[in-house]
């Protein structure tokens, strides 16, 4: 054993433990309860194999959208001051807290048919509601803040004598963001691009909401877990346990790697 | 270092019983008092919103300290939290399987009311849905509820006799939140009961099917066991009574059939 463990309080361990059971035992449980045998069928049905597919193309695609636009977003956020910049940092982090069906009533109400951006982008043959494109704007809706908030958090956290030392060298803006701050953040970029990867892997509510649910087109693998958990039990079982597995694997990685050095202040 | 591990243990149980039995207190509480107040739970289709919204009112009124709640879903969603031990006390179903899939907690399933499908539109009808066979036109936006789900099936075997094989755009997780989406004017049409879509209000409009379709869904009631095999409550059998008796004016009202 490491550590003096004599000087921990017993009620606080306790307590303590009682907490981790809380977390733990449901997961436990769930995968204690998956039908393993029947694994190989199940992963093989066309619902399994489309949602599979649908689940890992929406979620990459997202995360590469939450990169592309969240990162010059952090910038921005980290190099403002004052109210706007406390405002912004707000705003951005709503969809954090919000119920995801609210992100999926916000978003019929500016994306839908009659949504203030909706009604112009279907008159240029643009459809989102219930289409593909309409469950990676909705995972990025939800998953992009968690990149945005890993990402300003670093960038912050830059030191200034560096960006001075490259500005006094002659760098311009776009150099310096590019040469300096970008590599210096490349580790928060990447903690932050998985966390928003499994965040999008993971998304209900906006989805079913604003994208509806259709095998093959919308019905990612969390909406093949609820209307399977109706019907077909075994199958909602073991895609939930699919995605206990993958949801673990990144939180592994990011452990080693990343996170450490982007959580520990 | 044993002995503070001991200690540990000893202090999760203790903690741990403390919750425990609190929690039973908890349980345990409304049921033995019993003019204290107490809770009705009924496990209800999500198509049966407003007439079980009255019926639970007049009970409430009927018994005081009686707390009707009605909880409303999929049939099928209901019947797998009941299997799964939910604390409801009457189950009301919009088709026979998912009644059938709680047999064991369920005493004399009786029919109570029918019901019958049309198409579902929004408010000025932009897709100009005028028949059934309409529903092949791809550039509609349709939706119908899940298979496995009541109101999808029945939508799919009216379908499948009309002959029409529909672009479905989204399978709804139950007949709720599939009018929702016509409601907010984002799906052209969709397959709904003819209750639900009478009570809609005005942002929704009816379309017959036609040709006519004589898929009719059967509601069923039944009160149910508790989780631990312990019979219905007095409030449950009195719940199903009225709606097989008295309440079944408020469903005609509503424009349910007799069964």
């Amino acid at each position: 054993m490491s550590g003096p463990s004599g000087g921990r309080p017993p009620l606080l361990v306790a307590v303590g433990l009682l907490g981790a059971a809380v977390l733990v035992l449901p997961v436990v449980a769930l995968l204690v309860r998956v039908p393993w045998s029947d694994v190989g069928t199940v992963l093989g049905s066309t619902t399994a194999r489309e949602a599979l597919a649908l689940s890992l193309g929406t979620s990459l695609a997202a995360t590469a959208v939450s990169v592309l636009l969240g990162v010059p977003l952090a910038w921005l956020l980290a190099s403002g001051t004052g109210r706007p910049a406390a405002i912004g940092r707000a705003v951005v982090l709503l969809p954090i807290v919000l119920p995801p069906v609210v992100g999926g009533v916000a978003l019929l109400a500016a994306f839908g048919r009659s949504g203030v951006l909706g009604a112009p982008l279907e008159g240029v043959g643009v459809v989102l509601p219930f289409s593909t494109a309409g469950v990676v704007l909705a995972q990025v809706f939800v998953a992009m803040p968690f990149l945005v908030v890993t990402v300003e958090a670093a960038l912050r956290e830059l030191d200034g004598p560096r960006l001075d030392a490259a500005a006094t060298l002659g760098a311009d803006g776009w150099r310096a963001f590019r040469q300096v701050t970008l590599p210096a953040a490349a580790p928060a970029v990447l903690a932050g691009a998985a966390l928003a990867w499994a965040r999008a892997l993971g998304e209900f509510g906006a989805t079913i909401t604003f994208a509806g649910n259709l095998p093959g087109r919308t019905q990612t693998l969390p909406l093949a877990v609820y209307l399977g958990a109706q019907t077909e039990p075994g199958t909602a079982l073991v895609l939930s346990a699919v995605l206990v597995v993958v949801s673990l694997a990144v939180l592994v990685a990011l452990r080693g790697r990343w996170l450490p050095g982007v959580l520990r202040r | 270092m044993v002995g503070s591990v001991a200690r540990i243990a000893r202090v999760v149980m203790l903690v741990g019983s403390v919750l425990l039995v609190g929690s039973v207190a908890a349980c345990a509480g409304p049921t033995d008092g019993s003019d204290a107040s107490r809770t009705l739970v009924v496990s209800a289709a999500a198509s049966l919103a407003e007439p079980f919204g009255g019926l639970a009112a007049d009970l409430e009124a009927q018994r005081p300290g009686l707390d009707v709640q009605v909880n409303l879903g999929s049939s099928a969603t209901l019947a797998a939290q009941i299997v799964d031990g939910a604390p409801a006390g009457v189950f009301a179903s919009a088709a026979e399987a998912p009644m059938d899939r709680v047999a064991e907690r369920a005493v004399d399933p009786r029919p109570f009311a029918t019901d019958d499908l049309v198409l579902a539109v929004p408010a000025g009808n932009p897709g100009r849905v005028a028949v059934t066979a309409d529903l092949v036109r791809p550039e509609l936006r349709i939706g119908l509820c899940a298979t496995g789900v009541p109101c999808g099936d029945y939508a799919r075997n009216a379908l499948q006799d009309a002959g029409v094989t529909p672009s479905v755009d989204t399978e709804e997780p139950d007949a709720g939140s599939l009018l929702a989406k016509v409601r907010l004017g984002e799906l052209d049409v969709a397959v709904l009961y003819r209750t639900q879509v009478r009570s809609a209000g005005p942002e929704v409009e009816l379309v017959e099917l036609s040709p006519s379709s004589d898929i009719r869904a059967v509601y069923l009631i039944a009160t149910l066991r508790s989780p631990d095999g312990s019979p219905p409550s007095d409030d449950a059998r009195a719940f199903v009574d009225l709606v097989l008796g008295p309440g079944s004016a408020t469903l005609r009202d509503a424009g349910y059939g007799a069964p």
